[in-house]
């Protein structure tokens, strides 16, 4: 028989997961509010009905968070202009940068990105570890050649190939996530 | 029904914290208990932090008495403005609906 903390513990895992493409802070807010509402609403003697009933008032995680992402959709739509080009400015930074001012204009481009409202934890570790994963695979390729040393062209081009897909898609990837959270 | 009924629970809300500030379960209690709030009070939440966003209501964390910590709500400047000229358009929109109900039953 379930416990009322293992009732709720499993609501608020719904909710974690049903959030999961929520603007970050949202998410969190949403998350903290539910919980001091729980919190509120169910004393440590609570029994499992009363538990279930504080849970069915509420209504589902999934119509929450459908809620939440009407309303935030609401809010974003406003300043929609400013989003757009600080979304794209962000990803050149993060691409480019580096090659302006070394490291620093990469540095610049973490900033931005995880200042970025329309980014969440996923997509800012994603973006964070774009070049560095590009960085490795190419010392990987590299040095495999030096061991096939006998066809040298070919391994070095596909496998920059391979770099330089992966960089293309790696930032589409975060300016399409900024999008659908404008 | 639901569209109509969410549109106007954020002026529901604004209008129970122009008389007092309120934390968020109060704010639950007193708009289920006159069925203003129907199933899935859940989505008060989303609404709160778009009024907070928004800035027509501001809040604090509190202590409680017994339990745990609060965040309580009350109502902006801007907050006010608005209610009051909700109130004004809602009068007449009542009235105009109501007159079309009466005059289709009749």
């Amino acid at each position: 028989m379930p416990t009322p903390d293992t009732l709720i513990a499993h609501y608020l895992d719904r909710l974690r997961l049903a959030s999961a493409d929520l603007p970050a802070g949202s998410r969190a807010e949403l998350m903290q509010d539910i919980g001091a509402h729980l919190a509120e609403k169910v004393d440590a003697a609570a029994s499992e009905v009363q538990v279930r009933r504080v849970l069915d008032e509420l209504g589902t995680p999934e119509e929450i968070v459908a809620v939440a992402a009407d309303q935030s959709g609401a809010r974003s739509s406003a300043s929609a202009g400013g989003g757009l080009a600080y979304d794209v400015a962000t990803v050149l930074v993060l691409l480019l940068g580096g090659f302006v001012i070394p490291l620093l204009g990469w540095i610049g481009g973490m900033a931005m990105l995880w200042n970025g409202p329309r980014w969440d934890a996923r997509h800012k570790w994603a973006g964070t570890l774009i070049w560095p994963g590009a960085i490795i695979l190419t010392l990987v390729v590299l040095t495999a050649d030096h061991r096939t040393s006998g066809r040298l062209g070919l391994v070095v081009v596909t496998g920059l190939a391979v770099v330089v897909a992966g960089l293309v898609v790696g930032f589409v990837y975060l300016l399409r996530a900024a999008r659908s959270h404008r | 029904m639901t569209e109509l009924r969410r549109g106007t629970i954020a002026f529901c809300v604004l209008a129970l914290l122009d008389e007092r500030e309120r934390y968020a379960v109060e704010l639950v209690d007193a708009l289920t208990g006159n069925h203003a709030l129907a199933a899935g009070t859940g989505t008060i939440y989303p609404l709160l932090s778009r009024l907070r966003e928004e800035k027509l209501v501001a809040s604090t964390w509190q202590e409680s008495p017994a339990g745990p910590p609060r965040r309580y709500y009350r109502l902006t400047a801007s907050g006010r403005r608005s209610l009051e000229a909700f109130r004004g358009e809602w009068e007449q929109f009542r009235d105009a609906v109501d007159q079309l109900l009466t005059q289709g039953a009749s």
